[in-house]
C-alpha cells in the first residue's frame, strides 16, 4: 500500500513536471518590431542568451526603442538600428558583456547586438543579418531569429523608423 | 669613389668635406630641376654638419677613425623625419612640417658621419608603385636611364638619386608593400627592405605601422650593405624594434656563396611576366650557380595567390587610421578655423589629400566597419598568419628565395595612366608577399634590355639580411 502511494507521489511530480515544461514552451518571448513597412517578429533566445535577451526586453518594455531608427543599412549583411541618436554613435546608458553560445549561429535573420570593438559594450544598438555570417559567430551575441517579417526586414532603408517595438509571449 | 674609399681620403684631409658638400648641393639642385628627386634640398644643414666634421679632422678627434659613413651624402625619403626639415611624405597635408626631433635612423646617420642631403620624392605616404601618385603639388621623379618612364614606387627618388648621383651617396628608402625593392629594380640599383623591427621606426611618418620597413637603397651592394649596419640595431622608442644584436653585414660580403640552397618560386615565373624580365632573372640564376650556389624550384602557393588581397586589406586598415590625426588640427596644412568639427576636418582633408590617399582612407575605413572588421580585416590577420608559416617551413631547407623584383620593365608614364587601380596593385604581387610576412630581401640589379634595368629579388628568412647581401655581392665581382 505505502508503496502505491509512493508511486502514485512520483508518477504526479512527473506529470507536474511535464506540464511545467511545456508551460515554457508556449510562453516563448517574441520581439515585435513595427515599421512603415511593416512588422517584423523575432524569436527571443531566453534560455540561451539570458542577458542579452533580459537587457532587450527591458529596453523594449521601457519604450526605449520606439520612435528611433535604422542607421545602417548593409545590403547582403545587415540591417543596423536602435540608437537614440541615430546615427550609430550612442546606446543606452548600460552596458551588458559578450554572451555568445556555439549553439546560436549568424543565420540569415539572426538578431545580434552591436558592440564597439570592445566585445563588452554592447547596449542597445542590435541587428538583423540578411543572409549568413560566419565571421560573425562567437564574436557578437545572437540572441534571436525573425520568425516573421524577414522581407520586411529586407525592405529597411536608412532612416526607417522603428515606430514601436515590444515583447509578446507565446 | 665608392664610399668606403671616399670616407678614407676625407680622414686623411685629401678632400675638403665643407667644399665637397658645396658641390654635392649644387649637384643635386642641377639633378632636381631635371629628375624631380627632392622634395627639399637641405643645403644648409648638410653644410653645418660638413663644417662640424671638418673641425673633427682637424683636430684629429678619436671618433673620425670609426665613422662608418664619414662625409658621405645620405638621401632621405620624404617620409622619414628629420629635425628642422620640412617633412611631408609626399603629402600637401604636411606642407610646413618641420619635425622637432630626428627620426632614430637619422641620428643613428649623424653619429657614423653620413651628411643628411635632403627628402626624397615619393608615392603620398608610400601610396603606390611607381611614385606617381605625389601628393597634390608634388613632382613625380623620372627614371634615371629614361626621363619619360617610371622610378618605380614609392621610395622613386631615392633609387632615382642613387642611380643618377656621381658623388658618394646612399639613400634611406622606407618600405611597407614592395617600395624599396621595385625602384631599386626600376633604377637599376641595390635596394635592402631588412626584417621588420630590424631598423627602428622612431620618427617615420607611418603607413603601415606593422608593415613599415625602412631601408638603404645603394649603387653597389657594399654601400647598401654599410648604410644597413649603420642604421640597424633596438631602440627603445619603438616598441616593434628587434632586441637583437646588428650585423656586421659588409664582413660577410664577397665571401662565397657556395653550398647556399636557393628555392625558385615556381609562380613567380611564366605568365604575367614580361619575357625579358625572365630572361635576365634567369641570367641571374645562372650566374650564382657559377659561383656554387644550388637551386630548386618550389611551390610556394599562399602569398602569391592570397598575398594582395592580405595586404591591402590589412595596410589600407592600418593607413586610415594613421592618417586620422591630419586633420589640420595639429601638422602642417590648416584652414580658417570655423565651422563644426566635423566640418572642418572634411574641409581641411578634402582640399589636401590626394585622390589615391583618398582612395586608401576609403577602403581602410571600410574594412574596419563594424561587422566587416571581422569579414575582412581579421580574416586577412589570419592569412597573414598563414603566410608567415608557408614561408617559414620553406626556410627550413633553403638560404633564400628568388623571383623577378617586378614582372614588367620600367613603365612609361603614358602606359600608367592606363592602369585601373587593381593593375596598378598587381605590380607589387611578387613583393607583398616578404612584405606583410617581416621577411628581409634584396633587389638586385641582373641585366638590361635594351639599356632599361631588370632586378632580382632575393628574399630571406628573418633576419637573415647578411646572405641576402652575401648573395648580392656576387653581381659585384
Amino acid at each position: 500500500m505505502k508503496k502505491t502511494v509512493i508511486m502514485a507521489l512520483l508518477l504526479l511530480l512527473i506529470l507536474a513536471a511535464c506540464k511545467n515544461e511545456t508551460a515554457k514552451e508556449v510562453k516563448m518571448k517574441i520581439a515585435v518590431i513595427e515599421t512603415g513597412k511593416g512588422t517584423i517578429k523575432a524569436e527571443l533566445y531566453t534560455d540561451k542568451a539570458p542577458i542579452t535577451t533580459k537587457n532587450f526586453i527591458e529596453l523594449a518594455g521601457s519604450g526605449f526603442y520606439n520612435g528611433l531608427t535604422f542607421h545602417r543599412v548593409e545590403p547582403g549583411f545587415v540591417v543596423q538600428g536602435g540608437d537614440p541618436k541615430g546615427d550609430g554613435t550612442r546606446g543606452s546608458e548600460k552596458n551588458i558583456p559578450l554572451e555568445t553560445n556555439q549553439e546560436l549561429k549568424h543565420v540569415k535573420g539572426a538578431l545580434g547586438m552591436a558592440r564597439s570593438e570592445d566585445p563588452d559594450s554592447a547596449s542597445s544598438q542590435f541587428y538583423i543579418t540578411l543572409a549568413p555570417a560566419p565571421f560573425l559567430d562567437g564574436n557578437y551575441a545572437v540572441f534571436g531569429k525573425v520568425i516573421d517579417g524577414m522581407e520586411i526586414a529586407e525592405k529597411i532603408n536608412v532612416g526607417d523608423k522603428m515606430n514601436r517595438v515590444y515583447i509578446i509571449e507565446k | 669613389m665608392n664610399v668606403l674609399e671616399f670616407a678614407e681620403k676625407i680622414r686623411k684631409n685629401e678632400i675638403d668635406i665643407v667644399e665637397h658638400t658645396g658641390k654635392i648641393i649644387e649637384e643635386c639642385n642641377k639633378i632636381n630641376k631635371e629628375y624631380n628627386y627632392f622634395n627639399t634640398i637641405s643645403g644648409e644643414l648638410a653644410l653645418q654638419q660638413a663644417h662640424e666634421l671638418k673641425k673633427l679632422i682637424k683636430n684629429r678627434d678619436k671618433s673620425i677613425k670609426n665613422k662608418k659613413l664619414l662625409g658621405a651624402a645620405i638621401s632621405v625619403k620624404d617620409s622619414i623625419c628629420v629635425k628642422g626639415v620640412e617633412s611631408t611624405a609626399g603629402s600637401r597635408i604636411l606642407q610646413g612640417y618641420k619635425p622637432l626631433f630626428n627620426a632614430t635612423v637619422i641620428e643613428k646617420v649623424i653619429k657614423e658621419g653620413g651628411i643628411i642631403i635632403g627628402k626624397t620624392s615619393q608615392d603620398e605616404f608610400g601610396f603606390g608603385s611607381f611614385s606617381t601618385n605625389s601628393g597634390i603639388g608634388f613632382k613625380i621623379p623620372k627614371n634615371p636611364i629614361d626621363k619619360e618612364r617610371s622610378c618605380g614606387g614609392s621610395s622613386g627618388g631615392a633609387a632615382g638619386l642613387a642611380k643618377k648621383a656621381d658623388f658618394p651617396h646612399i639613400a634611406l628608402g622606407e618600405s611597407t608593400g614592395g617600395s624599396i625593392a621595385s625602384p631599386a629594380s626600376f633604377c637599376d640599383v641595390f635596394g635592402l627592405c631588412p626584417t621588420y623591427g630590424r631598423n627602428s621606426r622612431h620618427g617615420l611618418l607611418d603607413y603601415g605601422n606593422s608593415l613599415d620597413k625602412i631601408g638603404p637603397i645603394g649603387k653597389t651592394c657594399y654601400e647598401t650593405a654599410l648604410l644597413q649596419e649603420a642604421i640597424a640595431g633596438h631602440d627603445p622608442n619603438d616598441s616593434t624594434s628587434l632586441n637583437v644584436q646588428a650585423d656586421d653585414c659588409t664582413q660577410v660580403l664577397g665571401k662565397p656563396a657556395n653550398g647556399m640552397k636557393i628555392g625558385i618560386i615556381k609562380e613567380a615565373f611564366g605568365e604575367g611576366n614580361d619575357e625579358h624580365v625572365e630572361k635576365h632573372v634567369n641570367g641571374g640564376i645562372e650566374r650564382l650557380k657559377e659561383d656554387g650556389v644550388e637551386f630548386e624550384e618550389i611551390s610556394l602557393n599562399l602569398p602569391i595567390k592570397y598575398g594582395l588581397a592580405t595586404y591591402y586589406m590589412i595596410a589600407t586598415s592600418e593607413a586610415s587610421t594613421n592618417l586620422a590625426k591630419y586633420c589640420g588640427m595639429r601638422y602642417g596644412a590648416a584652414e580658417k578655423l570655423e565651422g563644426s568639427f566635423n566640418e572642418y576636418f572634411t574641409k581641411v582633408r578634402s582640399a589636401n589629400f590626394g585622390d589615391e590617399a583618398k582612395r586608401r582612407i576609403i577602403m581602410g575605413t571600410f574594412a574596419r566597419m563594424s561587422g566587416f572588421r571581422d569579414a575582412y580585416y581579421i580574416k586577412a590577420a589570419k592569412v597573414r598568419t598563414l603566410i608567415i608559416n608557408e614561408y617559414k617551413k620553406v626556410f627550413r631547407k633553403f638560404d633564400a628565395l628568388v623571383s623577378p623584383t617586378v614582372p614588367i620593365l620600367p613603365p612609361k608614364f603614358s602606359e600608367i595612366e592606363k592602369l585601373t587601380p587593381l593593375q596598378n596593385y598587381m605590380m607589387d604581387i611578387m613583393l607583398v608577399g616578404p612584405n606583410i610576412a617581416g621577411l628581409p630581401h634584396l633587389s638586385v640589379p641582373v641585366g638590361h634590355e635594351k639599356n632599361l634595368p631588370v632586378g632580382m629579388l632575393l628574399i630571406g628568412d628573418h633576419l637573415q639580411e647578411s646572405k641576402l647581401l652575401q648573395l648580392g655581392s656576387v653581381f659585384e665581382r
